[in-house]
């Protein structure tokens, strides 16, 4: 692989996305002082915010860096670089992941760790909320792998509908497994129980698995333009 | 030294076919390679990037197979075509920095005085600009880094006429350099005729001629005759087509010498006329005996 050009495609999307990148920051954060301002509504209205700020950023990132330099033909420009497939594959996911993993970092920690003192008291939801952001996060996965993958807007798009119809069910089924959900949401302190464990496990894989197909479709591909 | 070559190259999709291209670029030389919309030209030319891979053949650039060795290759090629653009939000002067910190070769001198050439402000962000400008822009990040080989994709298509006249002065410029080697594709034969070495005609996935410039130019005729009633024409090498109109016949030949006149003559036929041909004439002729009939 070529290191160089590598960092350099990197540095290049960091630039083109830093303004993206703190925009989404500041919303999430905006969203997280709306959910403990207090009252049962304003948790509510916050936490939604929230999931929409990190969705969006998820579906921004995926459309600028990969769907839109394919349609504005700017991946020509690329690609005539001393640049393989796999050098502009690495290249895509170092930016993306951590373009998009810094600003889900920073607000998964903050709100993981205000959920968890002992003043909120709501450490019983920590579990839940945590593999409801790990699933944000495998969201973004499968739309970065479908952009990258198919290299088209139509299934890209498509992704996206899905992963976010899929929130909702998903947070529904996690609620529903004991030791996740349910009765445990309401207790004060954090208990990661086998089952939350379990499922995190799941979701860590399901990432491996998904960045494991990128790179095989990725080097299987004989045309690139 | 050759800078680039395929060898028996193949590629197949469901409506079009690469058949057997063999292409042979040597160092310093200028290579207009000239086909209809849908010939085969951009296919080609991204085979020989490494872009897309042959399903069969061997291609090789600066000595280095492609496309396993693309990234080595690419850092002596300067690559600019019709359907490349530039990132948009960005000015010309980012993307001159970006190419000048991947290339150690980019010459900011020479980038200064294509910008000045180009009327071309490195301020501007690409967004802003005409398809003039932002083909000049494309023009001056592969000059002003100097590469061994420069591949132009159909650069001057929708061009105006100053713009055309532009791009094709900056590259005769770039052509002092005798080492450097530029493979020029178009389907307008005008901009290729002014540039070019050798030329190539490919059709319908075919390479389908290649020589020099001036060989092609001067061996190829059309010959205009007066056909007595009764009198059928003699076989003479090197016809590629004959067209009939009454007493009229007009015959186009790839391979003019005086005798071919005399054979006429001596058949009977009056030759009227001997005319030589233009680049756009010798192609169309070529895809027509290409195709096997007649265009008109």
């Amino acid at each position: 692989m070529n290191s160089f050009m590598i960092k350099k495609l990197v540095a290049k999307d960091w630039y083109f996305n830093r303004y993206i990148m703190v925009a989404y920051l500041v919303g999430g954060f905006v969203a997280m002082a709306v959910m403990f301002s207090g009252g049962q509504s304003m948790y509510t209205v916050g936490s939604i915010l929230l999931v929409t700020a990190i969705i969006s950023l998820a579906c921004h990132l995926v459309m600028g860096t990969v769907v839109q330099e394919r349609k504005m033909q700017t991946l020509p420009f690329i690609m005539s670089l001393p640049v393989s497939v796999t050098d502009y594959t690495v290249a895509k996911l170092v930016a993306n992941l951590s373009v998009y993993l810094l600003p889900w970092s920073l607000l998964s920690g903050f709100l993981i760790t205000i959920m968890s003192s002992s003043i909120i008291g709501s450490g019983g939801a920590v579990p839940i909320f945590t593999l409801m952001l790990v699933w944000m996060f495998i969201t973004y996965m499968i739309m970065l792998a479908a952009a990258l993958i198919s290299e088209s807007e139509g299934w890209t798009v498509l992704a996206m509908v899905v992963c976010n119809t899929a929130f909702t069910f998903v947070f529904m089924g996690l609620n529903a497994i004991e030791g996740v959900g349910g009765e445990l949401i309401n207790q004060p302190d954090v208990v990661w129980t086998d089952a939350a464990l379990l499922v995190l496990a799941g979701e860590v894989l399901l990432i491996a698995a998904i960045l494991g197909l990128i790179f095989y479709c990725q080097r299987r591909k004989t045309d690139f333009l | 030294m050759t800078a680039a070559i395929l060898k028996g190259v193949e590629k197949h999709y469901p409506h079009f076919s690469l058949q057997g291209i063999d292409m042979s670029l040597p160092v310093g030389e200028i290579m207009g390679l000239i086909g209809p919309n849908g010939a085969g030209k951009s296919t080609t030319i991204r085979i020989l990037m490494g872009l897309v891979h042959q399903d069969a053949g061997d291609v090789r650039v600066f000595g280095h197979t492609m496309p396993d060795e693309q990234v080595k290759a690419k850092t002596q090629i300067g690559y600019v075509s019709e359907d490349m653009r530039l990132y948009g939000h960005a000015s010309l002067g980012w993307h001159m920095g970006f190419i000048a910190s991947i290339y150690p070769g980019w010459d900011q001198r020479y980038a200064e005085e294509l910008l000045r050439r180009f009327d071309l402000k490195s301020e501007q962000k690409i967004k802003g600009m005409s398809h003039g400008q932002r083909v000049k822009a494309s023009l001056l990040l592969v000059l002003a880094r100097a590469p061994r080989l420069l591949i132009l994709d159909e650069p001057t298509t929708g061009l105006d006429p100053v713009a055309r006249q532009e791009v094709l002065a900056a590259l005769m410029d770039a052509l002092r350099d005798e080492e450097r080697t530029i493979l020029f594709s178009s389907h307008n034969t005008q901009d290729v005729e002014q540039l070019s070495d050798s030329i190539t005609f490919i059709d319908r996935g075919q390479v389908i001629a290649s020589r020099d410039k001036e060989s092609f130019l001067d061996s190829w005729r059309r010959i205009r005759l007066e056909v007595p009633d009764g009198i059928k024409l003699p076989v003479v090498a090197g016809v590629e087509t004959v067209r009939a109109s009454g007493h009229i016949s007009v015959v186009t030949t790839s391979n003019y010498s005086d005798d071919n006149a005399k054979a006429y003559e001596a058949g009977g036929a009056r030759v009227t006329a001997v005319e030589h041909m233009t680049l756009e004439e010798i192609f169309l002729s070529n895809v027509s005996a290409s195709r096997g009939r007649e265009l008109q």
